[in-house]
């Protein structure tokens, strides 16, 4: 074995020159799945290093280094920290009162300190956003959530279909002027997101499935888009795990996909929307049902629509029992008609519920009964009834 | 070498492909194939032009395959590749074609539990980032090259023939199975080591004898079961199945290797895989390809 020396010393050069001087990369808190914590609650800061087997303190100060915050500031006090290769999770803790709903992070790490939430919270969901060209469209609508004030934003994926470096940033810059509202933004990739899939994850680091607790509730973003349309077993795995620890919490879903086919309501090819969930919809059905998730967010067809457990398309009525598997129209992208559904229309759904228990998740559309089911909220409702 | 050429390159590259996509229509995407297009008619060139065999050029090209490898992984460590980049796709053919002038001037193949460790311990550096094993196969290059890469033993013929085409085509369906799982998540890497660790195993006297036992079919059946049963939660244990059973083809084939015969097989069998796993609406493929999870 002596002549393997050779190649092995070589082996540790070869990383040393790939990976020094030594880098970091923030994998978790990021924009799109930040960390909101109440007062004392523990978080943790994820981060990966560009060598193995660094000691955590100075991978940490290199994090603090490289993207400028510093993990111990104002209240913030490390409580622990576990590595594993070049993998380092620091455990954070920061008991300073917050002010009102949130305290919202100002030095660049997504962390948010959760204050008193209101009884009824609202919160926005949409996604196959407007592209390049269109950018009006996103503009006016994060104007209309300064009327609507949210509690929190969740973005279901397709939000680029420009996967040009000038998208990025202004649709980044969009979800900060958001975030400086103090509305968090949740996102989750599309199909789209896969044309400059390196791009997203630079942006939105590498954790394209994760979980958000904000007040009651657990948000989990899945991503639906590997390969085409499904969930993979780890993924599927993973899910389940966040669902057998929800310490109380209300589960919601956000995946790009539809997961019904539209069925005997589609309009003829439905424009061939295609695209519900393939792997492990049956799974994640019973999950659904089992752990009395209230909805499941989704886009994808540019088009309402609302399905129950079974896969029936309910046109019929909006307050059915149990999981309601949603649809929600474009917020910019090309308007489709998929399904029967009569409407056609840019929009984005208010959800609004009651300590943790969903109220309403559609819109009163004028001349049909209320509540109305399917439809989602017309952009621009807001913002038009916010004019003089 | 040729093993490195198929797992730590080849396997290493459409691993990456899978996770970042290829655009077909851009310029990069034919300097990142360039390698494996001339794959089929390096033999000719061989016999037509001898001196792009001559030492000088060999050591050239495994100088200019480490050199590429450590700036792609430099640039991409901890990053993320846009493949539509022509700078990464020039590093990426370059680390390609050294290598492939590599492994034809040595037409000696090595054998051994070492090289089967060496392909595992690159292969492990995929969880820190999927780009590091292809550091490995530039490293393999240079080192064979200068005449520094440590021959095995010569591997003792096997009674039993089996065909190099359909052996790596099947691997090719099976193998990709964790990369899909797991995905971003760098948790297949461990599995691909267990896996490299297992072919070296089935190498191993004392196994190769049990082994040797059973015959192609029945080890092309397991393996076939392999593809339908992957248990996502027990994937250290399929893949350690999964190197022994192809461990066991692995040395029944014909020596001298043929590569372009081997390469090509494999990355059928990888592209047949990506298509069926991305086509779930197909009813009965849903059922099939991931049951046992």
């Amino acid at each position: 074995m002596t002549r393997w020396i050779l190649p092995y010393l070589g082996a540790a050069l070869a990383l040393l020159i790939v990976g020094l001087p030594l880098r970091t990369r923030l994998d978790a808190p990021r924009l799109g799945a930040p960390a909101i914590v109440r007062p004392g609650t523990t978080f943790e800061v994820e981060f990966a290093t560009s060598l193995p087997f660094v000691p955590w303190r100075l991978a940490a100060n290199a994090v603090e280094r490289q993207w400028g915050f510093r993990l111990e500031s104002g209240g913030r006090h490390i409580l622990g920290h576990r590595s594993q290769g070049n993998r380092h999770w620091i455990t954070l803790v920061d008991a300073t009162p917050v002010q009102g709903a949130f305290r919202l992070p100002t030095d660049g790490l997504e962390h948010w300190g959760e204050g008193t939430l209101p009884d009824r919270m609202v919160l926005v969901h949409a996604a196959d956003f407007p592209s390049t060209g269109k950018e009006a469209m996103l503009e006016h609508f994060v104007d209309e959530m300064a009327v609507v004030k949210p509690q929190a934003f969740l973005a279901s994926g397709d939000l680029a279909y420009d996967s040009s470096e000038t998208w990025y940033r202004f649709m980044l810059g969009q979800f900060r002027r958001l975030e400086a509202m103090g509305i968090p933004v949740i996102a989750c990739p599309g199909n789209h997101e896969r044309g400059g899939w390196a791009r997203f994850l630079n942006h939105f680091g590498p954790h394209t499935t994760h979980r958000v607790d904000l007040g009651p509730f657990r948000v989990i973003s899945l991503d639906s888009a590997h390969g085409r349309d499904r969930l993979t077993p780890s993924q599927f795995q993973w899910f389940r795990q966040q669902l057998d620890t929800l310490e109380g919490r209300v589960p919601l879903v956000q995946l790009h996909h539809p997961i019904f086919p539209p069925g005997a309501a589609i309009l003829g090819d439905g424009e061939k929307s295609g695209g519900p969930l393939f792997g492990y919809r049956d799974g994640f059905v019973k999950l659904c049902l089992e752990r009395q998730i209230p909805i499941v967010l989704t886009g994808h067809w540019h088009q309402d629509a609302v399905f129950d457990a079974e896969g029936q398309f309910r046109d019929d009525r909006a307050d059915f029992p149990g999981t309601k598997f949603v649809v929600t129209t474009a917020l910019g992208d090309a308007l489709r008609r998929v399904t029967r559904w009569p409407y056609r229309y840019h929009g984005y759904r208010i959800l609004t519920f009651e300590k943790g228990k969903l109220l309403r998740y559609t819109h009163d559309l004028p001349g049909q009964p209320s509540p109305t089911p399917i439809a989602s909220t017309p952009s621009g409702t807001w913002l038009g009834e916010a004019k003089p | 070498m040729n093993a490195i050429w198929l797992f730590l390159y080849l396997g290493c590259l459409i691993q990456l492909l899978t996770l970042y996509r290829l655009d077909l229509n851009k310029p990069a995407t034919l300097l990142v194939a360039l390698p494996i297009l001339l794959l089929p008619l390096m033999d000719r060139l061989g016999r037509h032009l001898p001196w792009l065999l001559g030492k000088g050029l060999v050591r050239l090209a495994g100088l200019l395959s480490l050199l590429s490898a450590l700036g792609m992984a430099r640039i991409l460590n901890l990053g993320f590749w846009e493949t539509r980049h022509l700078g990464l796709g020039a590093l990426c053919a370059l680390l390609g074609l050294g290598l492939l002038l590599v492994v034809r001037s040595m037409p000696r193949e090595s054998a051994g539990p070492g090289l089967w460790l060496w392909i595992a311990a690159w292969e492990f550096t995929g969880l820190w980032h999927p780009v590091l094993p292809l550091v490995g196969a530039g490293l393999s290059a240079f080192l064979a090259a200068f005449g520094r890469w440590p021959e095995g033993e010569p591997l003792a013929p096997s009674t039993r023939r089996a065909s190099p085409f359909w052996i790596m085509l099947s691997l090719g369906l099976v193998l990709p199975k964790p990369w899909f799982d797991f995905n971003l998540e760098g948790n297949w890497a461990p599995v691909m080591a267990v896996f490299a660790l297992a072919v070296g195993a089935a190498g191993l006297s004392r196994l190769r004898k049990g082994l040797d036992r059973l015959s192609n079919a029945l080890l092309l059946i397991l393996l076939a079961l392999a593809f339908v049963a992957y248990p996502s939660a027990w994937a250290l244990v399929w893949s350690a199945a999964v190197g022994l059973l192809w461990g066991t083809l692995w040395l029944r084939l014909p020596r001298p290797l043929s590569l372009p015969k081997l390469s090509l097989g494999f990355i059928l069998g990888l592209l047949l895989s990506y298509a069926l796993h991305s086509n779930l609406g197909i009813p009965v493929l849903r059922r099939l390809l991931w049951w046992g999870s």
